[in-house]
């Protein structure tokens, strides 16, 4: 097995109640430092604000985003590659361009997007009420969270020879 | 009566949606816009140190940080009764127009060119900044985000982060700028000044040059015969960090000029039944409704309306395209709503002059950078322009400056009742008995609403990167009978 140079991007407003659990996910990994071949940032927008993170090398990314579809338990965990992918809460910017559409135009304009993206998205509660705390389901399930995702970034990070 | 619906579909719930109606001639009889509001942020900041609301409002909203920034930080100036030194002021208003320089060319390259270098009728899946890159260039493209990093990277410098500014503290500013960095941003301002007049170049070529493009602009159904507010210096030139706001009527005769202090007893807010966010009007003029023209409190605060509500710009290239726009559109004031791209790239081109102007001021980096807080701290008031219409914080205080009442009036809740105006405008200009309302008609109504660039992150909640769009026809039993979708 070999490690390859990882990016894990969480995103959120942290004080939006469950908004920021990508953020928070994404710096709990951050302080923990387990691996030094992934590196964890964390961001509030997606769209072009995503390329400024493409200037580097990076053989994976992995976009840690909530998600509020009421389809699915809160908490539940889905992961995505760009050829099934669905909008989640940051990802694309209103303001801007929308996350396919950054991806495409970073290519077009020579930015170093990696090989692989992969989107985690975590089904919250609230994300309209300020709060630093998240909404019960969510906080009853961080753990589980912590873990799940924790896990799926680690085999992620692994490929073999 | 039938009922069209506009909502996004997403895997988002809960987000803004647009309801219009029809009535049994299949001409648009009413129309609402809504949007589910964020909630509890005053309660949020209650009971915490005013000096700490300058970093905690960057988190009400991602894409205008440093607008609550400059906002916050003037509202906590007036608690505490000081002004800053020149240098803190200078400071401030050298990250604000970075900031300006970011979202406006973000805004025209990846918002409003795609109307205009693509085509208001192309496929949606061309009609984004993909398409406009695809039309002018890809040196042009990455010319467009190399400006707006350099933008972010000036923000970064002064701010602290680019996003979470730390830059504001009451009195004054954190740091300041070593005469390297200084020189640095010299350069960095000339190269915006070059970029706004080459992005003003390409509105001439492809916009202007295009007969239909012009008449989309002043025929199209997208005018409004509105109150015109925007913040003005003692020149009554457009001003984004401080001055006086200045409101015109719809022939350019000023209305009211007032102190940020005094704001209360020129806007009041409008709540309607249907609507999560407030709809702020002129208190002197009234509330007459959904209504434009003199008698309607109903107001913009956007590029457009800061243009119309001064007599200029305070730099000499901007001066040129502002009397140039204004001479092209036959003279001020301009109702045309669309006409607020050609007004943001006239902002874009201030901003950068006024960049280099304050990079090149030798007080930039001097060394006094707060002043004492003496004063026992109460109440304060902070405006400043945001790029998307005025910003106001107003914040009371205890004897000891923890804060007891929070009330913000963010730049796209003042447009609320506008926005849903030019809605209604738009779909009635184009929604009749007959017409087939495909695509292209969906975006034509949606440009009404994209002018203003809302911000719904801070004003209500954000909405995913586009706004994918179905709308229902109904019968008058509120059966289906056709849809039209956008994913």
């Amino acid at each position: 097995m070999c490690q390859e140079k990882m990016l894990v991007l969480g995103f959120g407003n942290e004080v939006l109640t469950d908004d920021g659990v990508g953020v928070k996910v994404v710096t709990h990994f951050k302080e923990l430092n387990e691996n030094p071949q992934i590196v964890y940032e964390t961001s509030w927008l997606g769209g072009l604000d995503i390329l400024d993170h493409f200037i580097e090398d990076y053989q994976t990314a992995v976009f840690i985003d909530a998600s509020k579809t009421g389809n699915v338990e809160p908490g539940t965990i889905e992961q995505y590659d760009l050829d099934n992918f669905k909008e989640t809460l940051h990802l694309s910017n209103f303001h801007d361009a929308n996350f396919i559409n950054t991806i495409k135009l970073g290519s077009k304009l020579g930015f170093r997007i990696p090989g692989s993206i992969i989107i985690i998205s975590i089904e919250i509660v609230e994300d309209e009420l300020f709060g630093n705390n998240f909404s019960k389901e969510i906080e009853g399930k961080y753990k589980e969270i912590l873990k799940t995702i924790n896990a799926i970034v680690q085999s992620l990070s692994k490929k073999p020879d | 009566m039938k009922r069209i619906t506009i909502d996004p579909i997403t895997r988002l719930e809960g987000h803004g949606r647009i309801e219009i109606f029809l009535n049994d001639d299949g001409d648009v009889e009413n129309l609402y816009f809504q949007v589910p509001e964020l909630r509890g942020f005053e309660k949020f900041c209650e009971g915490r140190p005013v000096e700490e609301l300058s970093q905690i409002v960057t988190k009400i909203c991602g894409v205008c940080p440093g607008c609550h920034h400059m906002g916050a930080g003037k509202a906590a100036d007036a608690v505490y009764g000081v002004t800053p030194p020149p240098t803190a002021l200078k400071l401030r208003e050298l990250f604000y127009m970075a900031h300006f320089v970011h979202s406006h060319i973000a805004h025209f390259y990846a918002l409003a060119a795609p109307d205009f270098v693509v085509g208001p009728k192309a496929p949606a899946a061309e009609r984004n900044i993909l398409g406009v890159i695809g039309k002018v260039g890809v040196e042009v493209g990455t010319e467009v985000l190399k400006q707006r990093r350099i933008a972010q990277e000036i923000q970064a410098l002064l701010g602290g982060h680019q996003t979470h500014v730390v830059m504001n503290i009451p009195g004054g500013v954190r740091k300041g700028l070593t005469e390297d960095e200084r020189r640095d941003i010299v350069e960095k301002a000339k190269g915006f000044i070059e970029f706004s007049k080459f992005s003003l170049n390409i509105f001439n070529n492809v916009v202007l040059s295009n007969n239909e493009y012009v008449d989309i602009i002043l025929k199209g159904p997208y005018s409004l015969n509105l109150y015109s507010m925007g913040l003005v210096d003692e020149n009554n030139k457009v001003n984004f960090y401080d001055g006086k706001v200045r409101v015109v009527d719809q022939e350019g005769k000023e209305h009211c000029k007032y102190s940020p202090e005094d704001y209360m007893e020129y806007v009041a807010e409008r709540v309607e039944p249907w609507s999560y966010l407030k709809f702020p009007y002129l208190k002197k003029i009234g509330w007459k409704g959904f209504v434009d023209g003199v008698d309607s409190g109903v107001y913009h605060a956007t590029p457009l309306s800061r243009l119309n509500a001064s007599d200029g710009m305070a730099t000499p290239l901007a001066q040129v395209e502002y009397e140039k726009m204004f001479e092209i559109l036959g003279g001020k004031p301009v109702h045309a709503t669309l006409a607020m791209h050609w007004a943001r790239l006239v902002e874009l081109l201030y901003a950068s002059e006024r960049l280099l102007e304050l990079a090149e001021d030798p007080e930039i980096t001097g060394r006094e950078l707060r002043v004492k807080l003496e004063n026992k701290p109460t109440e304060g008031v902070g405006i400043v322009e945001a790029q998307r219409g005025t910003l106001t914080h107003h914040y009371w205080t205890d004897e000891k400056g923890i804060v007891t009442k929070v009330n913000i009036i963010v730049g796209t809740t003042n447009n609320n009742a506008a926005i849903c105006m030019s809605l209604k405008k738009a779909a009635q200009g184009l929604i009749k008995k007959g017409v087939d309302v495909d695509e292209g008609i969906l975006n034509m109504i949606e440009m009404g609403f994209r002018a203003y660039d809302p911000c719904f992150s801070c004003a209500t909640h954000n909405l995913p990167g586009k706004m994918p769009l179905i709308v229902n026809f109904r019968d008058l039993n509120g059966e289906v009978i056709r849809s039209v979708k956008r994913d």
